[in-house]
């Protein structure tokens, strides 16, 4: 079902959306935008491709207290505290970061392992997304089975085609949405319109990599000096891995005294020095060296075996924001080349 | 610029091809515009990739700890060598495994500053003359590189090496008249101000260390932070959590600080860090007249103690 929506009837489809909803979206934090609770539809940064942090937050915070605990006179008393008081939406979230949450949806909510946590809120989250139809010269998502336009996941998806959007339900929740009044049929020209835009998008994205062929080097590579020379200005600090939109890896600590307290879950990054650091004193990823090779394995070798998809999606977050610019796009290109 | 790129490629080429050193520590042009990268060139053939640019703004001296058992050469800005002056008095590393190329420094460019300043995405940029040019896709502005200086090289009062074994160009002309003027007036507002600067500020850290790791005094082999057994902050990103981190990181660099501004780069919340480091520099400075990375052997001051000082030791 597609529709249409003026950019005025945008802004109160919004504030409508506001008065049942708590809203993320894309608005501004300090000198930068990033994915935050807005209060009303002008807060909301709409141009933005690629927002600072991801909206993984909304799901799975960085840091989440999963329950409270307090000894009694009647023994140890636990008290959850994970709520989700009104329902949520997520707003103008773009196809990379809706692919990210795929894959993590395939890491937190599975047959074996379901996560309360994160099940309930992305449970009663609707995602609205949008296309992009600049994307940036860091983007990179037709490499990795993604798209400027991929509408996969989301429940309504936005496409900008000058004074209006074209609106597109991919769910019924989607379609329930386009009931409201400020939502008029798509007419042969939005449609038209939508196909330039959209072609002329993946014109400004760069050829996709053979992802294939990568992962069977990767497969080959465990023990090769490729590792050595890629990492050797690498800082080891976690900007690429807490920036990025699929990694997910935490640790729970239990912060309090024995007599009350409450059970912790922190983000964890693979670049940590402490994160595979054993209480023996012995770790086996010692140095930048295993830690590197093991965030590019795991997103383009383990991922692909685990669950069958790749785990990066081309956001660019990395590349933009790594403080010593190593890049990489240019690592899986050189991976190519190496022994 | 590329005189200097020459001459670096050119003193690179000889230490490699004569056996002088094992590795160079460098710059290479980046992946993005407004860029440079930082680069280890083992083989005098890789010495090409080598360039200078008003956009190398790491301080490589966080690298040289690392290659503790091979001869470095390392370029080095006015900020990097004081770096390295500081680590050789704090026995980190020895003077005679290390071979420094001096260069000195005009100040780097902000890249966040520029982007601020431009209509699109920075699609090109590059130097011409005191002017660096940034192209967008319909876009082409010219910008005063004085203008979009880091914060940091802007106040800069030592952008010539301090120390080095051989130097690329003729020092340059000291721009900065006060080193702390953005911590005076930070000094200027109200105690309240001050602590809900603080608070916003820090609120924003998403603890990636980035400023720790991107320092080349943060060198501890157990940081604070990863103490577990006792834990002496709060994990998370609480408010306590981020406050604790930001607190603890500067003070640890009371005196030992060179006011590079490494750690405010790396950061990908834009913290602003170097006033915190900078107001524990001027105190320093103050109190006990010493600025770091100066002279070799030098000790910062809280790391000595005379026998003969007197209660009054700060006067």
């Amino acid at each position: 079902m597609k529709k249409r929506i003026s950019k005025e009837d945008v802004i109160t489809f919004l504030a409508r959306l506001l008065k049942d909803y708590t809203v993320y979206a894309p608005a501004k934090v300090a000198d930068y935008v990033s994915f935050r609770e807005v209060a009303s539809p002008e807060e909301v940064v709409w141009d933005c491709l690629v927002t600072r942090q991801p909206p993984k937050e909304v799901f799975f915070p960085q840091t989440e207290a999963l329950f409270r605990y307090v000894k009694t006179a009647n023994g140890l008393q636990l008290q959850s505290l994970e709520t989700v008081e009104r329902e949520r939406v997520l707003w103008g979230v773009r196809p990379c970061d809706v692919q990210a949450t795929l894959v993590q949806d395939a890491v937190f909510d599975t047959p074996d392992v379901r996560d309360v946590y994160y099940t309930n809120k992305r449970g009663k989250t609707i995602l609205i997304g949008i296309g992009c139809n600049r994307p940036l010269s860091t983007c990179f998502c037709t490499s990795v089975g993604g798209g400027p336009f991929k509408k996969e996941g989301v429940d309504l998806f936005l496409t900008d085609i000058g004074d209006s959007y074209l609106a597109e339900a991919m769910t019924d929740k989607g379609k329930e949405l386009l009931k409201g009044s400020y939502f008029h049929p798509a007419t042969r020209a939005d449609l038209k319109t939508a196909k330039t835009v959209e072609e002329a998008a993946l014109k400004r994205l760069p050829a996709p990599m053979d992802l294939q062929s990568i992962k069977q080097h990767l497969d080959a590579m465990i023990n090769s000096l490729f590792w050595d020379d890629m990492q050797a200005t690498c800082l080891g600090c976690g900007v690429c891995t807490f920036l990025c939109p699929v990694c997910h890896c935490f640790d729970i600590v239990d912060e309090g005294t024995p007599s009350c307290g409450q059970r912790v879950r922190n983000w964890d990054t693979c670049q940590y020095c402490i994160y595979t650091l054993e209480a023996s004193g012995h770790n086996p990823r010692p140095s930048g060296k295993e830690r590197t090779r093991q965030r590019l394995m795991h997103k383009f070798d383990y991922y692909l075996i685990n669950q069958g998809v790749i785990g990066c999606v081309g956001c660019g977050r990395c590349v933009q924001l790594c403080p010593v610019n190593l890049d990489i796009r240019q690592i899986l290109v050189e991976l190519g080349e190496a022994k | 610029m590329q005189e200097l790129t020459e001459a670096i490629r050119q003193e690179a080429r000889r230490l490699l091809e004569s056996g002088e050193v094992d590795v160079i520590i460098g710059f290479t042009q980046g992946t993005l515009p407004l860029r440079a990268a930082p680069l280890l060139v083992r083989k005098a053939e890789d010495v090409e990739r080598l360039i200078w640019s008003p956009f190398c703004e790491n301080n490589l001296a966080r690298y040289l700890r690392g290659l503790k058992d091979k001869r470095v050469a390392v370029v080095a800005k006015g900020c990097d060598s004081r770096s390295i002056v500081a680590l050789i008095t704090e026995h980190q590393l020895e003077r005679d495994r290390i071979y420094i190329i001096g260069v000195p420094c005009q100040g780097m460019v902000d890249r966040r500053i520029v982007a601020r300043r431009v209509p699109g995405e920075v699609l090109a940029a590059y130097q011409d003359g005191a002017e660096i040019i940034v192209e967008g896709d319909d876009f082409s502005i010219r910008l005063s590189r004085t203008e979009v200086l880091h914060r940091s090289c802007a106040m800069c009062i030592h952008p010539n090496p301090v120390l080095y074994d051989v130097l690329l160009a003729e020092p340059v002309a000291v721009w900065a008249e006060d080193p702390y003027a953005y911590v005076r007036k930070m000094e200027e507002k109200s105690p309240a101000e001050r602590a809900a600067y603080f608070v916003s500020e820090a609120q924003r850290c998403i603890r990636c260390y980035a400023c720790r790791q991107a320092c080349p005094m943060c060198y501890c082999e157990e940081c604070f932070v990863d103490h577990t057994t006792p834990r002496w902050i709060e994990s998370g990103i609480t408010p306590a959590g981020r406050q604790g981190w930001q607190i603890g990181r500067a003070y640890h660099l009371t005196g030992r600080c060179v006011d590079c501004g490494a750690c405010e780069r790396a950061c990908p919340m834009e913290i602003d860090l170097v006033y915190l480091n900078g107001k524990l520099n001027k105190d320093v400075r103050e109190l006990y007249g010493f600025e770091t990375g100066l002279v070799v052997g030098e000790l910062p001051p809280l790391a000595l103690f005379q026998p003969d000082e007197g209660p009054d030791f700060t006067r």
